[in-house]
């Protein structure tokens, strides 16, 4: 699959009746950076997409796959849109914003401008989201590994079921005892 | 799918016997813009096109999925004749 700008739209009368009541759209197949390239092709419409939106496309026989078990005779279908946040409406290949790799940067909007990156510079110890560090008012920030007891519910907090996970150990078990700490040796 | 131009007919007597029966176009791919581009495409016509029309192919195995094109031994096919391309 690759990533295309809808760039028009094409009306054929006289066309193979499996392909009637379809959506007729060209396309322009973009770069890795988002511009356009100069090849255009004919892309039948699977999802309602519209000029201007940045789509992927499928080529090849799998490309009459979403209308199963009709058999479509197309070799290039629309069967997908680009979120808007990372749409590049509207970028032609003669912007500078079209060169903005899709991924990791800014997204340009339709109107040329720009939108905050979604997401802050990733940390230098992204690792520590493993070691228990997670704050717990995050998502899916529940107690690090390694906890053995289910945390007691609060008197009035509601269901225990909506604790965060933790594994319950059977009452014998309890916690490994932590290891003594190595000390070096007093040599004689 | 693509926009290609009918320059011409490819007549062959002797050919699969599947293909007996079917018209074999010359068509020239061409941009949305309507500009010729390189290179040519020998097509099966299911639609009834003539020369100098501006059609739409399907290639690959797609093509055999064209009206009466099952299991024809045949890579490209004019699967629509074009009226309008509208540019955003």
């Amino acid at each position: 699959m690759f990533l295309a700008r809808v760039i028009g739209t094409v009306v054929a009368t006289v066309k193979d009746d499996a392909l009637a009541a379809h959506k007729l759209l060209l396309v322009r197949p973009l770069d890795a950076r988002g511009g356009e390239l100069a090849r255009t092709l004919v892309a039948l419409d699977a999802v309602g997409a519209g000029v201007g939106e940045t789509v992927t496309c499928c080529r090849g026989k799998e490309a009459s796959f979403p209308w199963l078990p009709a058999v479509v005779p197309t070799d290039a279908a629309i069967v997908g849109i680009v979120d808007p946040a990372a749409n590049l409406v509207g970028a032609g290949p003669s912007a500078p914003a079209a060169r903005v790799p899709l991924v990791g940067r800014p997204a340009v909007t339709a109107r040329g401008g720009m939108l905050a990156p979604t997401r802050g510079p990733r940390g230098p110890k992204s690792a520590l989201r493993f070691a228990g560090a997670t704050p717990d008012s995050s998502p899916g920030g529940g107690p690090p590994c390694g906890i053995t007891t289910t945390p007691e519910p609060e008197a009035g907090s509601g269901d225990p079921g909506s604790q965060p996970f933790a594994p319950i150990l059977p009452a014998g078990k309890a916690a490994r005892p932590p290891r003594p700490a190595i000390l070096p040796q007093e040599k004689p | 799918m693509q926009l290609a131009r009918v320059i011409g007919t490819v007549v062959a007597t002797r050919k699969d016997a599947r293909l007996e029966g079917y018209k074999l176009l010359v068509v020239r791919l061409q941009s949305a813009e309507g500009q010729d581009e390189a290179g040519y495409v020998v097509a099966v016509d299911t639609v009834g096109a003539g020369a100098g029309e501006r059609v739409l192919i399907v290639q690959g195995s797609s093509a055999r999925m064209a009206r009466d094109a099952q299991d024809k031994p045949v890579d490209a096919a004019i699967v629509g004749i074009v009226d309008t391309v509208e540019l955003a």
